[in-house]
């Protein structure tokens, strides 16, 4: 495997020593031991689909244990030295956060009260209590290691939950930021070493293009897990190479919407409902895997599932386009946004506006671009709704509904998806499950 | 359906466009006139042009978006009319785009012109290996169909298939490549790039030396079926592999939802051979359009390649694709995925649910 002329492979090599030399001035001992077994892959699979192979994990270990576990004392400081950094990041007076919305909106093309709305939600999602109950769960006879992380670039603020919470489970942590989204770690990581340079001292934040093999060889073949954020042809890549680490796989994701009939008793209510559902549409402008692409909404209220399309067309996502705008459109989204609304305008109703469009069709259901672009479809009942999200199954990351408890818990029964408020699907708790698994999964081995 | 008339119109002016002549006034009249029949005749795209209010001033009626064929019928004639359906690569249960024909002599003039003057402009028969299946193997493939056309038109009866049984016959493809540099035969390879890649991924070190004359044609993209290879490497992993100077290997731009192709201008005008332009038939209109205001964009301008076919006789003529491309000396250049195009990490691509826009149906 040739490595292109442009190789940060020696940057990576660099990056991993400083971790162990870290380690070692703190009394670990983070030496690479497993062994480099010929053609198989060496480490386990770790799916996090509600799989729980901690204990195989911790089996097929042959780290060699340093030392023993954090402290409780440790684990306090930690979450105070989290709950410290995201505060400099919230702060717009503080020079990093200056700098880190300034690169936020060079690289992700959305607009700044987006930007400010997502590092505020998710920043404010670091809270005393479900850190510190996160770091209690890691065993005292976990031994460290060093985790790779390998971080996508469609949503900014999924780097909080891919470095945090490896770090929090006490291990060293090299993370790979997308080629073109690498200002949030990099600001996590500047504003962690002035709170506590020692847990700092834990990270090494590092980028490369995906086609930079030698890069990636390294990453791979120096870490005891993987924890891969990205495309499933990114986890297939990596987990193709040999020898390779554990897999931590979050893959490809999509989420769908859920209004069920006890929203829809009124206009003023489902017009309160459709600003929910538009937050849940707008964020991000629908580019992450928590983006619904789809309404599926219950027939037979007083406000149909047509009306309903209506009022999320206007007023609810026009309203959430003054408070929240859409970024630029590049050529390529405004060539998908061409062949979406001509679909739905041959398939059903289309209502379009310059922020966005949502159509109200007939099933198969169909996936948006992202972009502010949502089909509303009829859905009889909770069955009808597995049916028809059945072709999705696999990828299902969350569904948001409007209903009340009851109907939240049905929904849970069937899916590993996480199930929501609708309102809430951008702004996941920091210690919520994702993928159908814990939090910390697959982040630490006993010894 | 469209008037016996203007289908025979059209026929002769595919005729007259042999050999690269050109008579871009008449093309858009034909154009203008089986449009207009076609927003009344063919259903989806008269919902669409209702819902659609832009008018382009250049072209009159907005082109219907590939991504329709997936979902909806688009054709003028009923469905027991249908003597071929062609479909879009995919995985069974996800949306194919179809593009449905109860005639397919349009289809044939079209495919038969246009490759006989880009890709064999020379006159005589040729050996075709096919890196492809047949058509009996993929009958809903417009590929499978055009390449099984090709052995009719310029192959020698000893052509033959190398991809069998839904796997190409490594053993059969080095035989056969030998036996043709013993003999000094020039071959024309013709095939899909993913089945080139697998080739190539299969061979080793073996390399052939093909004589002259041969030629590759290779089409498609990857879309998981292979490793991806970009154009350039793949140009030269070609010609080191087969021996065939660069500018005998031709890539060819088709689509399922189309009934004409596009080929690189380079056996036309080997100086080319570096931009490597698409060659565009005389009875097709190929413009790079703004996506806002649908109108052609100025000069070289990147914009998104429209395309009016007028082979499209039981369909809808005028097609939007996604595709990026923007004019140059000998044509068309298509620039692949628009720059800029947002970042999708863990967000599940809608390309990825609707599968390839390529006729490849292997």
């Amino acid at each position: 495997m040739s490595a292109p002329e442009s190789s940060r492979a020696p940057a990576v090599h660099e990056a991993i020593a400083a971790l162990r030399s870290n380690a070692a001035r703190n009394g670990e001992t983070l030496e690479y031991t497993r062994t480099a077994t010929s053609g198989a892959n060496s480490g386990p699979v770790h799916e996090t689909h509600g799989a729980k192979c901690i204990n195989a994990c911790a089996a097929s270990s042959s780290i060699e244990p340093a030392r023993a576990a954090h402290s409780s004392g440790e684990s306090a400081q930690m979450v105070s030295a989290l709950r410290a950094t995201a505060l400099i990041l919230s702060d717009p007076r503080e020079p990093i956060a200056v700098t880190l919305r300034q690169e936020l909106q060079a690289e992700t093309g959305l607009s700044l009260p987006m930007i400010e709305w997502g590092l505020l939600t998710s920043l404010s999602s670091l809270r005393h209590a479900p850190l510190a109950e996160l770091a209690a769960t890691r065993p005292a006879d976990a031994s460290p290691e060093l985790i790779g992380v390998v971080l996508a670039g469609n949503v900014f603020v999924a780097a909080l939950r891919g470095i945090a919470l490896p770090l929090l489970a006490g291990a060293h942590v090299i993370a790979k930021t997308s080629a073109r989204e690498g200002a949030f770690a990099r600001a996590f990581d500047a504003a962690l070493t002035q709170v506590d340079p020692a847990m700092a001292a834990r990270l090494a934040i590092v980028q490369f293009p995906r086609e930079d093999q030698a890069a990636t060889q390294a990453l791979c073949t120096n870490v005891d897990a993987l924890s891969i954020y990205g495309s499933d042809e990114t986890v297939d890549q990596l987990r193709r190479l040999k020898p390779g680490p554990r897999i931590i796989a979050h893959g490809h994701g999509l989420s769908a919407a859920y209004v069920a009939h006890s929203a829809l008793q009124s206009i003023a209510q489902a017009t309160h409902t459709a600003e929910r559902v538009a937050l849940d549409i707008s964020a991000y402008d629908q580019h992450g895997c928590l983006s619904p692409h789809f309404v599926l909404v219950e027939p037979g209220a007083p406000v149909t599932p047509e009306t309903f399309a209506q009022l999320l067309a206007a007023p609810a996502l026009p309203a959430l386009a003054q408070l929240l705008p859409p970024g630029a459109a590049s050529l390529d989204e405004q060539a998908q946004r061409m062949q979406w609304e001509a679909t739905a305008a041959v398939r059903g109703e289309l209502y379009t506006h310059a922020s966005h469009a949502v159509s109200f069709e007939p099933a198969p259901l169909r996936p948006s671009p992202g972009g502010r672009l949502v089909s509303v479809y009829a859905c009889n009942a909770q069955a009808e709704l597995r049916d028809l999200l059945e072709p999705f199954a696999q990828h299902l990351k969350c569904i948001g509904v409007a209903g009340n408890k009851s109907e939240r818990a049905a929904l849970q029964a069937f899916t590993t998806a996480q199930v929501c408020r609708s309102g809430e699907m951008q702004t996941p708790a920091f210690d919520a499950w994702a993928d159908g698994a814990p939090p910390l999964e697959g982040l630490f081995k006993r010894r | 359906m469209t008037s016996d008339l203007l289908a025979t119109r059209i026929a002769r002016f595919i005729d007259r466009c042999a050999h690269g002549a050109k008579d871009d006034a008449t093309r858009d009249t034909l154009i203008a006139e089986l449009s207009q029949q076609q927003s009344t005749s063919v259903e989806p795209y008269k919902r669409y042009l209702a819902s659609e209010r832009r008018r382009p001033q250049r072209f009159g009626l907005p082109a219907l978006p590939t991504d329709v064929f997936r979902f909806a019928r688009v054709a003028s004639h009923p469905l027991h009319m249908d003597t071929r359906c062609f479909r879009t690569s995919g995985t069974t249960g996800r949306a194919r785009g179809e593009h449905a024909f109860c005639d397919l002599s349009l289809y044939d003039r079209a495919a038969r012109s246009a490759a006989s003057h880009a890709l064999f402009p020379e006159a005589g028969r040729q050996r075709l290996i096919i890196l492809a299946p047949s058509e009996h193997e993929a009958p809903d493939s417009s590929l499978s169909y055009m390449l099984s056309r090709f052995v009719d038109w310029f192959g020698t009866e000893n052509s033959m298939y190398a991809w069998r049984d839904g796997e190409l016959r490594m053993g059969l493809l080095v035989d056969t490549l030998r036996a043709a540099e013993a003999r000094r035969e020039p071959i024309a390879l013709l095939g899909t790039s993913f089945a080139f890649v697998h080739a190539e991924d299969a061979l080793g070190p073996q390399r052939f030396q093909l004589p002259r004359g041969s030629r590759i044609m290779q089409t498609g993209g990857f879309k998981g079926r292979s490793r991806t290879i970009e154009p350039e490497s793949m140009l030269a992993l070609l010609h080191a592999r087969y021996g065939v100077p660069i500018d005998h290997i031709v890539q060819e731009y088709g689509m399922t939802e189309l009934s004409s192709q596009m080929y690189e201008a380079v056996l036309l005008d080997p100086s080319h051979s570096i931009e490597r332009p698409l060659w565009v038939p005389g009875w097709v209109r190929a413009e790079p359009v703004d996506p806002v205001t649908l109108e052609p964009v100025e000069g070289e301008t990147a914009g998104l390649l429209r395309i009016d076919d007028l082979a499209n006789l039981g369909s809808v003529c005028s097609v939007q694709t996604s595709d990026l491309a923007q004019r140059c000396a000998g044509g068309i250049r298509l620039l692949g995925r628009a720059p800029g195009a947002v970042a999708r990490g863990c967000s599940l691509a809608i390309e990825e649910w609707l599968d390839s826009r390529s006729h490849v149906s292997a």
